[in-house]
């Protein structure tokens, strides 16, 4: 049996795919992306949040992800 | 400013640390569409929290999320216990009932787990940022100015 697939699998790799372009004109910013396409980019986590619901309304999954580099590690001791 | 006072006892913050009562729930605005559309979120859960002065961002439970069935943003990495991971990130809107903390709506928090504890959330850093918080081990008070 095949296993579900990761949440927001396509929507990350989307990023990770345009990442690189993406930081030269869009760096530090929030990209939406959902159904496979980038929807925009925001300059706050709230704006990209409140264009995703917009857009997608509530059924449809959608990924927020600043566009940083290097990947942000979140410490926890 | 709101000054709130969290514990008396000396002992009790030795052994159990700083914690607070938290209510998670949808952000308002996912909140508000869905009255619109007359669809049903369960009810935001109460848990407890301790406030982690070493975490630098919020963390609740895998089980608090499914439980208020919160909406996944994304994923990132975190540096716990000596290993890196990667754990999902959910958008959500945490609440302080009964202390007159302002409420963060929305927060961007992440999920991972906190095994045999009484806790179901770590208040991080993210939320510490809009506090003043005063721990006092000689006495046993924590205080929180906002």
């Amino acid at each position: 049996m095949k296993g579900a697939e990761k949440p927001l699998a396509a929507e990350l790799s989307i990023y990770h795919s345009h990442k690189h372009a993406w930081l030269a004109s869009h760096k530090e910013e929030f990209v939406l992306l959902g159904e496979g396409d980038p929807a925009g980019f925001y300059t706050s986590y709230d704006d990209a949040l409140r264009a995703g619901l917009k857009r997608f309304g509530l059924n449809v999954p959608f990924l927020v992800k600043q566009v940083l580099d290097p990947e942000p590690v979140m410490v926890i001791y | 400013m709101v000054l709130v006072q969290l514990h008396r006892n000396r002992g009790e913050l030795r052994k159990t640390g700083p914690k607070i009562q938290v209510v998670v729930d949808h952000f308002g605005l996912e909140k508000q569409l869905a009255e619109k559309q007359k669809t049903e979120f369960p009810a935001g859960l109460r848990i407890t929290a301790l406030i982690d002065t070493g975490a630098s961002i919020t963390l609740v439970t895998p089980e608090v999320v499914r439980t208020c069935g919160l909406r996944q943003t994304s994923e990132m990495i975190i540096s716990v216990a000596g290993r890196l991971a990667v754990v999902p990130e959910y958008a959500a809107a945490l609440s302080f009932p009964g202390f007159g903390l302002a409420s963060f709506d929305p927060i961007n928090i992440v999920a991972g787990s906190l095994p045999k504890q009484d806790i179901a959330c770590l208040i991080g850093r993210d939320i510490l940022q809009r506090w003043r918080l005063t721990y006092d081990g000689r006495t046993g008070e924590v205080e929180i100015e906002e």
